[in-house]
């Protein structure tokens, strides 16, 4: 019985003219294991996306798809979750709770499954596969091997009868890939589950799989068995073919009229064992590349380190040189101090013994911060990135230098030639596929002029097309005597590419050489062909020399380097720095009237402090106060005019929730009071004020439990909320010295006040679980959630103009208020008596701490608030944030 | 040293830990106050250990001191006059012990939310949470999951940023805010992006069906029934008797009589029965 039929599938995203699937027909029978193959981009994701309603992207579609004979559109949201199981490409980022077993749980909750149920049922599927041990873990605990695995589980804990999984293993290393791979193959054989999944290496599945579809710009171009599909591949001469496993394309090099494909790479040895019987391999030619021995450029010597000072050593007796001109591979496993070594090589941790020398020559010359010697590529080269085009990315790193305009843009364009980010410069390095961030975050670390280039994993989730480009520039660099050092996992693009292969274990090299000899004397831990060849061929570790034996020219249909030059190039230039200069005398008067209001605010302060005496103002404080105020608004006024206005979107979230909740707070806050004093005479404070704090907090958590929120909104809230924490927590320098107000100021100004209130009180009551719950949390609660409130309500809202100078005034006010509430806590908790003197003399007390803080919120408001506050304005208008808004729910 | 009492329901512990504080607040009764504060120091110390419970004590030092300074300094009622302040104001016996009082009350607060800090691990947190609130559960639940993501994170950006030379901790003062800036940002972007696809999971996985139900791993156990229905007959015969009026002192104007009578012996056992209830449970057996 057909489990999918796919019919016509035409679609293509909004403001595309292409069509990214084109005329897509698919059937898929109950029980089958089908993979969907292809480069990076060719819409893979996007029909899987396609088999599940609620993933479905917003676009133009045509055709049909049925699932069990039915139409898919007609099936119900409660169907679809629980017999279509997705499991995506992230193992990090697809995980939703903290432990393992509400991860489990997670699904069959929202099904609305009794507990009973959902015990057995976890039980069943942690012992399936066998992740008892990790049950009551946290998920950040775990690799990201078992993660995927806890992911896997917990979408088959519905017991779906189809299995989707979209490039599962593109962030694996390859011993968690083929384990999460034969994982699979149970499923599919015991459970009788259909597996769907896409992927771009088919080297773990190959032999697993019962199917393989081939997709090519949103087309699928072939579609069989996998001995008929690297039939077809071969013959179409497809760039696929490299996605193929190497002993299968040895295979079909030499010998494509045999209709029996091995599959696995036992077959391929029979195979070759076979074969070679009637051609005698030739012996191959000595290596050429041999260890260069001049040009030294790094030297490690007996380098030990550990965290926790140096106790528990990661590093053990590490040494080892790497000379300029050569790529040298680390291989080695998962969790063995790979990251690590080269944290230490780049400086960011210092070994606790031994030596790490550099000896490049502009060394000397070289200052800290311009441009460095050594120059590291990230595991996650996203986290180099922080502006919006790959051009812009590029200038950041000339910013605060002093190299004139005409040396930048020569820089600039050599890389650019280099790294061939021709087609690159406009594009949000956000949505760079993967091989092209590579290629952006080499380029813009290049530009430090590096003589020694750190690449950690640089080939993982790249598809085959890809990392031969890679491989083409980094040889493009090894030529200009750059000394590469890379950490990879990747055994096959090591012997083919690298100069020198190392083997990393338990903290040390064990032993190192060139690939060949490398790859020979290991048994186990050596590529694909050597295990193949073993035997019959001497000392062939890649497919290449396997076919040279074998006498085999393969047939090169090398990619073309220049990759759809098509496009029209971008120039590459100095973003132009448009300022406004405002006109002279609206200077003028903005800093006459700013200073004038100043100095009245500094007079009427001082006689409403009975510091100076001044006629009017000293007989009627009052009004003292009042003319403070205003010169203060004023000052701040006058001084912010001219200021460019922040762009922030409105919402168009109903405003009538914020209002209820207003008006509720508004009249049961002065209700409570007046029944404080009334009936308590004034005296339990504590119960009064926790009364009022109840009041201002349930409204707008009652609004947020009852009306459903997306679950986009929802993981929003909760990572600012994680990003404030993370702020609390991370960013010690002083005691209050923290941008946690400032960042809950500036989420509530671009998510309005509801949102406000939510992230700030929610990250109080987060935090304190680190740094300590107290009979304080209600107050810190209530005070930073009225910060996020305020803030919503001021910007947001439109009552102030957004602009960097009143966000900082009014961050360094809302800031003293934080602190005035925190410190009238104490006198409500102790139950001393209050009136005005108590209170100012806490607040005195609490001052130079509170100073700190409004100081440091102030600061970071002015130089950040613009920066953050326009990003996340470019991220809601993205990723159409701006169109949630409450629903309710039935 | 772990308790035992750890391991009990979390309704069961916060039922106590509610219980001990809130006759603490008040109940400000000499007496009472002085078995919560030797019982919260004594299990405090239990519970956290050394280390944790110095700081603490420091941390607290300062609070306690302002505590009982700013009572007396204010506060001018009462009838034993001690002397007269600068300003004119009469400085008072029942003001000062009052506000000694009020220092050790917020102190055995502290001590109390120091051990249920401890006691009462996130989980649980999230399980009471979870009860009442379930998506408010499930919001802690998922910041509790970013924030060693977004730790790590972090530190990855800070890595790659030092390397570039443009770290929190290079430049000068303004440069370092706008490097922490930059580094905010590129979180928050990030943040942004990886959303999507964790509320793709969740929508995938059947998030925003109607009738959620929660599922959690803490049984209710024939223990914990008995523990809290102790507490809570505790808690009703202290109820009882704050009405009744065997609970209530005065400092005000002058301090009332300490009484030991029969029914207020009752009550002080009654109270010091139920504090001591995680010391009661780890003895058996």
């Amino acid at each position: 019985m057909e489990i999918y039929n796919i019919e016509n599938l035409n679609f293509s995203y909004p403001e595309t003219k292409e069509k990214t699937l084109r005329n897509v027909s698919l059937n898929i029978e109950r029980g089958e294991f089908v993979v969907i193959s292809g480069m990076s981009g060719c819409g893979k994701s996007t029909l899987l996306r396609h088999l599940k309603t609620c993933l479905q992207p917003y676009g133009e579609r045509s055709g049909s798809i049925l699932f069990e004979g039915e139409s898919l559109e007609n099936i119900d949201f409660r169907t679809q979750t629980q017999k279509i199981g997705y499991v995506m490409q992230s193992p990090d980022e697809q995980s939703v709770t903290d432990k393992v077993w509400r991860e489990l749980s997670f699904g069959l909750e929202s099904l609305g499954i009794d507990s009973p149920t959902i015990q057995r049922r976890t039980a069943e599927i942690s012992l399936f596969f066998g992740i008892e041990k990790l049950f009551d873990m946290n998920i950040c605990e775990l690799s990201g091997g078992q993660k995927q695995i806890v992911n896997l589980a917990s979408v088959m804990i519905m017991q779906p009868s189809v299995l989707i999984l979209d490039e599962p293993t593109a962030m694996l290393d390859p011993i968690a890939s083929s384990e999460f791979v034969s994982i699979l193959g149970r499923i599919n054989r015991e459970l009788g589950t259909t597996v769907i999944m896409s992927a771009h290496n088919l080297d773990d599945i190959y032999p697993l799989c019962s199917r393989i579809a081939v997709m090519s710009n949103g087309q699928i171009i072939s579609d069989g068995t996998p001995s008929d599909i690297s039939r077809m591949l071969y013959e179409d001469k497809n760039e696929m073919f490299y996605a193929i496993p190497s002993p299968v394309r040895v295979f079909e090099y030499a010998d494509s009229k045999n209709p029996k494909t091995p599959l696995s790479v036992s077959d391929a040895a029979k195979w070759l064992a076979d074969y070679s019987e009637k051609i005698v391999p030739r012996p191959l030619p000595e290596e050429q590349r041999t260890v260069r021995k001049e040009d030294m450029l790094l030297e490690l010597k007996n380098v030990w380190f550990g965290y926790d000072n140096g106790t528990d050593n990661i590093i053990k007796g590490l040494s080892f040189k790497a000379y300029g001109g050569e790529l040298l591979a680390v291989l080695g496993g998962n969790g063995a101090g790979k990251t690590t070594m080269l944290s230490l090589i780049s400086g960011v941790n210092k070994p606790c013994r031994g030596k790490i020398e550099v000896c490049t020559k502009s060394r000397a010359s070289q200052k800290k911060g311009t441009g460095a010697s050594i120059a590291v590529l990230p595991q996650d080269p996203k986290v180099l990135f922080v502006r919006d085009t790959v051009n812009d990315e590029l200038y950041e790193m000339f910013d605060g230098t002093k190299t004139d305009d005409d040396e930048i843009n020569k820089r600039i364009k050599s890389v650019v030639d280099l790294c061939g980010l021709e087609n690159l410069g406009n594009r949000n390095p956000c949505d760079l596929s993967g091989g092209e961030l590579q290629k952006a975050a080499l380029a813009k670390i290049l530009l430090l002029d590096p003589e020694i280039l750190l690449l950690d994993e640089p080939t993982k989730g790249l598809d085959a097309y890809c990392k031969k480009r890679f491989a083409a520039i980094i040889k493009r660099l090894t030529d200009k005597g750059k000394a590469v050092v890379m950490v990879s996992h990747d055994i096959e693009f090591c012997a083919d590419y690298s100069d020198r292969c190392a083997f990393f274990f338990n903290g040390q090299i064990i032993s190192e050489d060139t690939p060949k000899k490398f790859f020979c004397g290991n048994k186990i831990y050596t590529t694909p062909c050597r295990y193949m060849s073993q035997g019959i061929i001497e000392g062939a570790v890649t497919e290449n020399d396997v076919l040279y034996a074998l006498c085999i020219e393969p047939e090169c249909y090398e990619i073309d380097d220049d990759e759809d030059n098509s496009k029209t190039d971008v120039d590459f230039s100095l973003p132009e720095h448009k300022e406004e200069s405002p006109k002279k005398h609206s200077k003028l008067l903005k800093y006459t009237v700013s200073f004038f209001s100043l100095c009245v605010f500094v007079v009427s302060a001082l006689s409403a402090f009975g510091a100076v005496y001044v006629p009017y103002l000293s007989e009627n404080v009052m009004s003292g106060y009042v003319l403070m105020l205003f010169s203060f608004l004023a000052a701040v006024s006058a001084f912010g005019r001219g200021n460019r206005r922040i762009k922030i979107m409105k919402s168009n979230r109903p405003f009538k929730y914020t209002a209820v909740s207003l008006i509720f707070i508004l009249v049961t806050v002065p209700l409570t009071i007046m029944a404080g004093i009334l009936f308590f005479d004034n005296t339990k404070y504590l119960f009064i004020s926790l009364l009022i704090m109840l009041e201002s907090i349930l409204p707008f958590y009652i609004i947020f439990e009852r009306y459903g929120m997306k679950a986009r909104e929802l993981v929003l809230i909760a990572s600012m909320c994680s990003i404030c924490t993370a702020g609390r927590v991370l960013l010690y320098m002083l005691p209050q010295f923290k941008p946690v107000t400032a960042l809950v100021i500036m989420f509530g100004a671009s998510f309005g006040s509801e949102t406000g209130f939510l992230v700030g009180s929610a990250t109080m009551l987060i935090s304190n679980i680190f740094f300590g719950q107290g009979p304080w949390t209600p107050w810190q609660m209530t005070a930073m959630g009225a910060v996020g409130l305020l803030s919503g309500l001021a910007f947001e809202r439109g009552l102030l103009p957004p602009n960097k100078i009143i966000i900082t005034v009014f961050g360094f006010i809302c800031s003293y208020l934080y602190g005035a509430v925190m410190n009238i806590s104490t006198l409500m908790l102790s139950g001393t008596y209050v009136n005005i003197e108590s209170i100012l003399s806490v607040c005195a007390y609490g001052l130079p701490m509170d100073t700190v803080h409004a100081v440091s919120t102030a600061l970071f408001l002015y130089v950040g608030a613009e920066p953050i506050i326009e990003k996340i304005e470019r991220i809601k208008q993205k990723y159409g944030l701006i169109r949630v808004f409450l629903k309710k729910s039935k | 040293m772990k308790s035992k009492f750890s391991c009990y329901h979390p309704v069961t512990q916060f039922v106590y830990f509610f219980s001990v504080t809130a006759v603490t607040v008040f109940v400000r009764q000499p007496v009472f106050l002085l078995i919560s504060v030797c019982v919260s120091l004594l299990y405090s110390y239990r519970v956290c250990g050394r280390k944790a419970f110095r700081s603490a004590f420091f941390y607290m030092l300062p609070v306690f001191l302002l505590i009982t300074a700013i009572n007396p300094l204010f506060n001018h009622a009462g009838v034993t006059v001690l002397a007269y302040l600068p300003d004119g104001n009469p400085l008072t016996a029942e003001s000062v012990v009052y506000g000694a009082v009020s220092a050790f009350m917020l102190s055995a607060v502290i001590m109390w939310c120091l051990s249920l800090q401890v006691i009462m691990t996130s989980d649980r947190v999230i399980y009471l949470f979870g009860r009442a609130a379930p998506r408010l559960g499930l919001l802690i639940s998922m910041i509790l999951r970013f924030i060693p993501r977004f730790s790590l994170r972090f530190k990855q950006v800070r890595n790659a940023r030092r390397c570039i030379g443009r770290d929190i901790t290079d430049g000068n003062a303004l440069r370092r805010i706008s490097n922490a800036a930059v580094i905010f940002s590129s979180m928050i972007r990030w943040s942004a992006e990886s959303s999507i696809e964790t509320a793709d999971s969740m929508k995938s996985r059947g998030y925003g069906l109607p009738h959620r139900t929660s599922f959690s791993l803490f049984r209710f156990e024939k223990r914990d029934f008995f523990v809290l229905l102790f507490i809570l007959i505790c808690d009703s015969l202290m109820i009882f008797g704050g009405a009744v009026g065997f609970l209530s002192f005065d400092y005000f104007p002058y301090i009332s009589n300490l009484e030991f009578g029969g029914p207020y012996i009752f009550f002080y056992v009654i109270y010091f029965v139920v504090c001591t209830v995680p010391f009661a449970v780890d003895s058996v057996r």
